[in-house]
């Protein structure tokens, strides 16, 4: 849970294919290959002399936690530090710290990842260490226990503490009727208490292992150095890890839904409205690079909707656009705002369909989509100065079904979008009354 | 710092450039360049990535703004990419956009710190749109206005946090009306009360040549960074440095219990620091980095979280502040136990106080403090920012090879004593924010 969102927009990798103006990062260069257990196995190489970014993805997370047992996945997580038969609790991250490495962990919704950024002549020792932890763990009681306190402080912090953090859960538990990506990353608290040992030891025997998992490795390595040192560490461990069951699927939705909550820690009101969307693993990936073509024409500093509510009309401190296309199993685009203190909500609604009524009706200019599409190709070239962003851009990618040639192709997609597109993308939304609209407001007065 | 117009960019290679083998490779040495206007800068070069990375410093920040003017450093800071020269705040932001060029100013409290961050084929437009920023500044009233609101929403809502209360009151408590005791964000009433031309002097006033700092780095040669200095700062007055008096904190073992309906109670605790120039900086560095700032477990996560879970995160930090150096530590537990919390907190500073480091924990510390550092140094934004620490703090141009030989030379009985030094346990200062008093 460590990962920050919006991350299409901070970290984006491809290969441009010719246009003029565009800057060109070329091609990735990862290659891939798969060991004996069927653990796949990714080398990124990259100009950082001296460092690698070690990072092992299992191809499950939050939302394939068993039913009644939400927080399984992550709870794992704070137990993978905790000790194997061969290292002492603790002894992971300080045997990573006497050798000048730093590691962590997150779950998201599709996918759990730990990971290390280490010296490239220190690699084999993380490797060894990850390996082990894979089958290793060592379930004790007193431990167990603390650790569930840890986690539940942790969910206190994240969640409970702030009234924007709990509105977020039930924004979520709303957004899906059938689909696990209702429930928060870290579990509901009542299903966290209840977890047992036994249950968490359980399913970490049953679905951790190499035929779950994918090893990015990106910075100063190559896939034929990597090879030997891969085959030595993880290759040894056997071909355990079942797969997880289907997810259950979201039917679809027949109503608008409205969640509203008041809160006297809430200082201004905060209004989202989410429209359905599939997203790049859903099979839509020409409609999901549409979208993120429309969310930056609406969003951020020089899109629409900042400077017609907020510059120009007076009537929000903030608003913007965002197309969240990233999950497995489809997702959201999403529009919001803050209104100032004596606009009401229903005038801001309307403003922001109106923005969204101007591009369906009157379309959007050739410098807003070639804005876009330069600032989508930069960020490509920034992000490859981060070699544990690019190692987990992969690893995410790889995990939920994407393909290192898509990666290497989004660039060229994004610059296959045109005005059209995106005015059809508009009409869509536009066209599709089912919606999660989201309000969190100050206790009123009285 | 002038220079004659026919010496051009004064570029120090050969001499004074230093090969940096503390990273992990081999990098290009740091290059010392000087504008033809007088501007210096270090620059490590780097074109293995079409991009360029410049951060700056001015030093004096929100501790400069007068009583009844707080926030005025962070008004001031958050305005200048909202319209400057030639261009209103929509057409410098789709300047800025149209070209994916970062540009940020934001103030501390003892510095209005920036970055800009652009592919180097934009790097002259780039450098043009800082130099209006920085020169040339509007303060229409559209976005004053806005800017006003937006600071006066986030001051509001902070009320509201506990992290944020408890810090503001922690500050409070040790510095009273002191410059590092009223908020840095601003009041109610100072925010309301500050004007365009509050806005334009400060501005004029701290925006100068004899404040600044920067470093560079990324895709770019020292000729070329020459130009792109004067046309970010070349336009700038010389100035002088601020005033910025020490300040004594007031520690006297202050508990103070702060009423809000929480389920999680939020701690923040601290003391007097010590100064980046000070004879025992590394070993207090290390000793920090064991109990709660840096090494993979700290003694308070140890005490805290591993054995007892009682918080999910809790560390420390040495805050580098320039009038009065201090160790500050926050965690939050679960209302009821906070008491306890405390308690532990309490015990772990007094035994390390007077016990020091175990030869095994300075050994294990020394190891990660050596090894992390070149991994840390990962991006040119980095980079750039490290290169105007090392110049703020005085630390040499090879201070980059020297820095690991300096953690390496501490030893067991500086840690004791600068130890005994700094955690005075019985003059900590502590702020709780929740449901119930924890403290005694």
């Amino acid at each position: 849970m460590r990962w920050r969102p919006g991350l299409r927009a901070a970290v984006i990798l491809g290969m441009f294919l010719g246009m003029p103006g565009v800057p060109a990062a070329g091609g990735l260069g990862a290659e891939s290959f798969v060991l004996a257990n069927g653990m796949r196995v990714v080398a990124v190489p990259m100009e950082r002399p001296g460092v690698v970014h070690h990072a092992v993805y299992y191809a499950f997370g939050a939302a394939d936690d068993p039913p009644g047992q939400s927080g399984m996945a992550h709870f794992i997580e704070h137990l993978m530090f905790n000790g194997t038969a061969s290292t002492e609790e603790g002894e992971y991250k300080q045997i990573i710290g006497r050798n000048g490495g730093s590691t962590n962990a997150y779950t998201a919704a599709d996918v759990t990842a730990y990971y290390a950024t280490i010296a490239r002549d220190r690699l084999e020792t993380v490797m060894r260490l990850e390996a082990d932890r894979m089958t290793g763990v060592v379930f004790e009681a007193d431990n167990f226990e603390a650790e569930r306190q840890v986690i539940l402080e942790e969910r206190l912090q994240r969640t409970e503490n702030s009234p924007s953090g709990l509105f977020r859960e039930q924004l979520r538990a709303a957004s899906w009727q059938a689909h696990p990506y209702g429930r928060p990353l870290i579990g509901w608290r009542h299903e966290i208490e209840a977890l047992t040992q036994e249950q968490v030891e359980a399913y970490y025997r049953r679905h951790y292992g190499p035929t779950n998992a994918l090893l990015v490795v990106a910075g100063d390595i190559d896939a034929e150095s990597l090879r030997p040192l891969a085959e030595r560490t993880f290759g040894a461990v056997p071909a355990v890890g079942e797969p997880v069951p289907q997810r259950p699927a979201e039917p679809p939705h027949r109503a608008r839904v409205t969640v509203e909550m008041e809160d006297p820690r809430v200082v201004r009101p905060r209004w989202s409205r989410q429209y359905r969307a599939k997203g790049y693993f859903s099979g839509a990936e020409r409609e999901s690079a549409t979208l993120d073509v429309l969310a930056a024409v609406l969003g951020g500093a020089s899109g629409r909707l900042r400077r017609a509510l907020v510059v120009d009309r007076k009537i929000a401190l903030s608003a913007g656009a965002y197309f969240d296309g990233d999950s497995r199993d489809g997702g959201f685009f999403l529009v919001y705002a803050m209104p100032t203190d004596d606009t009401d909500i229903v005038d801001l609604e309307a403003a922001v369909n109106a923005e969204l009524e101007r591009v369906a009706d009157d379309g959007v200019t050739q410098r807003e989509v070639e804005r876009a599409a330069y600032r989508f190709a930069a960020g490509e070239i920034y992000a490859r100065d981060d070699v544990s962003g690019t190692a987990d851009f992969v690893g995410r990618t790889l995990v939920k079904g994407g393909t290192l040639e898509d990666i290497d192709g989004y660039i060229a997609l994004v610059r296959s979008i045109t005005a059209a597109d995106v005015v059809g993308a508009a009409r869509n939304l536009l066209a599709d009354p089912i919606t999660i609209t989201g309000i969190l407001r100050p206790e009123s007065a009285e | 710092m002038r220079r004659g117009q026919t010496l051009a960019a004064i570029v120090l290679a050969g001499s004074l450039a230093v090969p940096c083998s503390g990273a992990a490779a081999d990098p290009a040495p740091i290059e010392v360049v000087v504008s033809p206007q007088g501007t210096e800068a270090w620059l490590r070069r780097d074109s293995s990535l079409p991009i360029v990375s410049l951060a700056f410093r001015f030093a004096g920040g929100a501790a400069l703004d007068a009583p009844g003017q707080e926030g005025l450093a962070q008004f001031m800071a958050a305005l200048l990419d909202e319209g400057a020269g030639p261009y209103d705040s929509v057409a410098f932001r789709e300047r800025l956009d149209d070209r994916a060029i970062g540009l940020s100013v934001s103030a501390g409290r003892d510095s209005l710190f920036g970055t800009l961050h652009t592919l180097s084929e934009n790097v002259v437009e780039a450098a043009e749109l800082l130099g209006h920023a920085l020169a040339r500044p509007r303060f229409d009233d559209e976005p004053v206005g806005r800017i006003r609101s937006q600071l006066e929403a986030v001051r509001a809502q902070n009320e509201t946090r506990p992290g944020s209360v408890g810090r503001a009151r922690w500050f409070s408590l040790v510095f009273g009306d002191g410059p590092y005791g009223r908020p840095s964000g601003g009041t109610q009433a100072s925010l309301a009360g500050i004007g365009v031309e509050d806005l334009r002097a400060a501005a004029e006033d701290r925006l100068v040549r004899g404040r600044l700092t920067v470093g560079a780095a990324g895709d770019i040669d020292a000729a070329a960074l020459a130009r792109v200095l004067d046309l970010a700062f070349g336009d700038l007055a010389i100035g002088d440095l601020p005033d910025e008096t020490p300040e004594n904190g007031n520690f006297v073992g202050q508990r103070v219990y702060v009423p809000m309906d929480i389920p999680q109670t939020e701690l923040v605790f601290g003391l007097s620091g010590i100064a980046r120039d000070d004879a025992d900086f590394f070993p207090a560095f290390v000793l920090n980095s064991v109990l709660g700032g840096g090494v993979p477990e700290t003694r308070l996560e140890r005490e805290v979280r591993g054995k007892r879970g009682l918080a999910y995160s809790i560390y420390t930090y040495l805050a580098d502040a320039k009038r009065a150096p201090l160790l500050i530590g926050a965690t939050s537990t679960r209302d009821q136990s906070a008491g306890e919390t405390v308690a532990v907190v309490r015990d772990v500073i007094r035994r390390t106080a007077a016990e020091g480091l175990s030869a095994e924990e300075l050994a294990d510390a020394k190891r990660y403090i050596t090894g992390s550092f070149p991994l840390a140094l990962d991006s040119t934004s980095e980079i750039a920012g490290f290169l105007v620490a090392m110049q703020t703090n005085d630390l040499g141009i090879d201070y980059l090879d020297r820095r690991n030989g300096l953690v390496e030379a501490v030893t067991i009985e500086e840690v004791r004593r600068v130890a005994g030094r700094l955690l005075v346990e019985d003059a900590m200062v502590w702020v709780a924010v929740g449901r119930t008093d924890p403290f005694p």
